[in-house]
């Protein structure tokens, strides 16, 4: 197996591979101001929860093949308990800002967090 | 070629510290809202010290509604107009009374904030009843801002029976009150909003919505892009009710005592002045869109109708953008 | 390097139990933060890597293969599903690069995009399985953790390759 460690080119592997990946945290991190998190199962929304309205505890327990705990509270929204066997949703911590996501596979269950279109709307 | 690869594994280390540090600088705003002003209040605040912020805007709102706007808390500057025939005031109430008494001149009585009698008929926040004609004139008889006069730190009102009702324009004062108090905090970017009229402070542009007259209440007809300001709306919509097939709505006509019925579902009102916002946006309902248009006009304020045919007037069509395709934008 | 099929069917074995040591290890590392949960260093790449380059496609795949089934074993369906997703598109990449591209590319660009074609295979099953488009915010933060995880990778391959290539000789009949 005779290849070299380093070539020129993977200088430009890696160049470009650092510019999109900057350009695509820019693109896809909207500052939009007003979270809102929607909690989907099998790609289907069950839940939508309006983070920057959201002070007192909620409890959401989505229906799914796993017994999933979902707590929204002071403009957060975390996996609190799952029954899956990595638990990788729970470590994923507190989502509050648009473009976190926290996933349970197992439970085919995603909390994403985007932004509203509008600061506000007036009534 | 060892050496390069040290470097490129140096470089793409240093790419990651500056992902974990990128994600953790980035400015969150927070948020918090409460009820005040028999209203439900949120703000958002991003800055350095947007905690202590928010607290202290929460402060500012209940202060104000317990000094100044209440018509329940003792010592209040309304309670004392009511009860008392007059109150002390401080500056900045002062100059806020005063603004009011202007606008409703200049809305020849199409705002009145003494129209308290009258609103007390209809009791739209507790258990509303429609008045007799007997009742309403008594009522009528005893409202006007000509009823009250400010001088020298103090208020005083001819007419005993006369009551204020800070209603249409205390929710502007609150905002007016936050936004002081920001312009002395290093704050980037604030959104407030007291029951539905919206600060927005700081740089760069805001998108606001228009709440839908006809729809859910987290629904809007149109955005606006607008830079820093105040944004009021009145609309039809907001507290009614059904009696003997008829509907009524909270928005009165102080020349009749009676719910405007002109046509108008919804009129809202830009304008860096917070209570110069609410204050017109009821009187803009009130005068009808020709008068209104005017009216704004004299306080450097743009307006936004929206009527039952589910047209759009505006004389500022560039920062509309509307998004329900039921609406357009009328044609004058 | 001449081997026969029997002996390349046991070094296939033998860098398969490497592949799911090194995978198992792996899986003891807590959670990266700023990274989504799971994210790896993925050193059993540099199994796949060696078997791309000294053995062959089919081997290559092989590996790949046998991880995700320990995968679908140990830790259920998703994990197997999400590890032969990834692993298989990178042992393709890393077969079609050790190939084509040597002459331009160094051991640490082939796997700075193997790394890549891994997290993109888990990413794409991910959004197949939970039918959600929005994992793809992910990308950016792992796209730089590739780079690290995959130079790494790299510089150990080279690294190691006289140790593997022993494993090799003690199959190969002159």
């Amino acid at each position: 197996m005779k290849i070299k460690l380093f070539k020129k080119g993977d200088i430009i592997v890696i160049a470009a591979v650092i510019a999109a990946a900057i350009l695509l945290t820019f693109i896809g991190k909207s500052d939009a101001a007003m979270p809102v998190a929607e909690i989907s199962v099998d790609g289907k929304t069950v839940e939508t929860v309006n983070l920057y309205s959201v002070k007192e505890k909620i409890v959401i327990t989505p229906y799914s093949e796993y017994n999933i705990k979902i707590i929204a509270q002071n403009g957060e929204i975390w996996f609190e308990h799952s029954d899956c066997t990595d638990k990788l949703c729970v470590s994923a911590g507190k989502l509050s800002k648009s473009g976190d996501v926290a996933v349970c596979l197992p439970a085919k269950t995603v909390i994403t967090v985007s932004g509203s279109d509008v600061d506000a709307v007036v009534y | 070629m060892k050496r390069i690869a040290v470097c490129l594994s140096a470089f793409a280390v240093a790419a990651l510290v500056f992902f974990v540090i990128y994600d953790a600088t980035a400015s969150k705003p927070l948020s918090n809202s409460f009820f005040s002003m028999n209203t439900y209040v949120s703000a958002q605040v991003e800055g350095k010290n947007a905690e202590e912020n928010l607290v202290e805007i929460k402060k500012i709102i209940e202060n104000l509604d317990l000094n100044v706007l209440s018509r329940t808390s003792e010592n209040s500057v309304v309670y004392n107009l009511n009860k008392n025939g007059e109150s002390l005031l401080d500056a900045e109430t002062a100059a806020y009374l005063s603004l009011l008494s202007d606008i409703s001149k200049q809305s020849g009585g199409a705002f009145d904030y003494t129209l308290g009698a009258v609103s007390d008929l209809w009791n739209f926040g507790g258990t509303p009843s429609v008045p007799n004609e007997v009742q309403l004139s008594e009522a009528l008889s005893h409202s006007g801002h000509e009823k009250i006069t400010i001088a020298n730190g103090k208020a005083t009102m001819a007419d005993k029976k006369a009551v204020i009702d800070f209603g249409a324009s205390g929710k502007g004062i609150a905002l007016d009150c936050v936004k002081s108090y920001l312009e002395t905090q290093k704050v980037k970017r604030a959104v407030v909003s007291v029951g539905g009229s919206v600060l927005l402070y700081g740089e760069d542009e805001f998108t606001v919505g228009i709440r839908n007259p006809k729809g859910d209440s987290g629904s809007y007809v149109a955005t606006l892009n607008i830079p820093e300001n105040c944004v009021s709306t009145s609309g039809s919509y907001e507290q009614s009710f059904e009696k003997d097939g008829k509907k009524y709505h909270h928005i009165l006509n102080p020349e009749t005592g009676c719910p405007v019925n002109n046509g108008i579902i919804s009129a809202t009102v830009i304008s860096e002045n917070g209570l110069v916002s609410d204050a017109l946006s009821t009187a803009c309902f009130v005068l009808g869109i020709e008068k209104g248009f005017a009216l704004a006009e004299e306080y450097g304020a743009s307006v936004i109708f929206i009527t039952e045919d589910n047209l759009i007037h505006t004389k500022n069509p560039e920062i509309l953008n509307i998004s329900d395709s039921d609406y357009s934008l009328a044609e004058d | 390097m001449i081997m026969k099929k029997n002996y390349k069917i046991a070094l296939t074995a033998i860098l398969c139990a490497l592949a799911i040591a090194l995978n198992f290890l792996e899986s003891l590392i807590p959670p990266i933060p700023f990274l989504p949960p799971g994210a790896k260093p993925g050193f059993s790449n540099i199994i796949t890597m060696f078997a791309a380059g000294s053995l062959g496609f089919a081997q290559a795949v092989t590996v790949a293969l046998v991880k995700g089934v320990f995968a679908f074993l140990t830790r259920g369906v998703t994990a197997g599903i999400m590890s032969i997703s990834g692993g298989v598109l990178s042992a393709v990449a890393m077969y079609l690069l050790m190939r084509y591209a040597r002459k331009h590319l160094g051991l640490i660009g082939i796997s700075v995009i193997c790394a890549l074609c891994h997290n993109l295979g888990q990413l794409t099953a991910a959004m197949f399985i939970t039918a959600t488009a929005s994992i793809s915010y992910y990308a950016p933060a792992l796209a730089v953790f590739g780079i690290a995880t995959g130079a790494v990778t790299g510089v150990i391959l080279r690294a190691v390759i006289p140790a593997l290539e022993k494993i090799n000789k003690l199959f190969v009949i002159e």
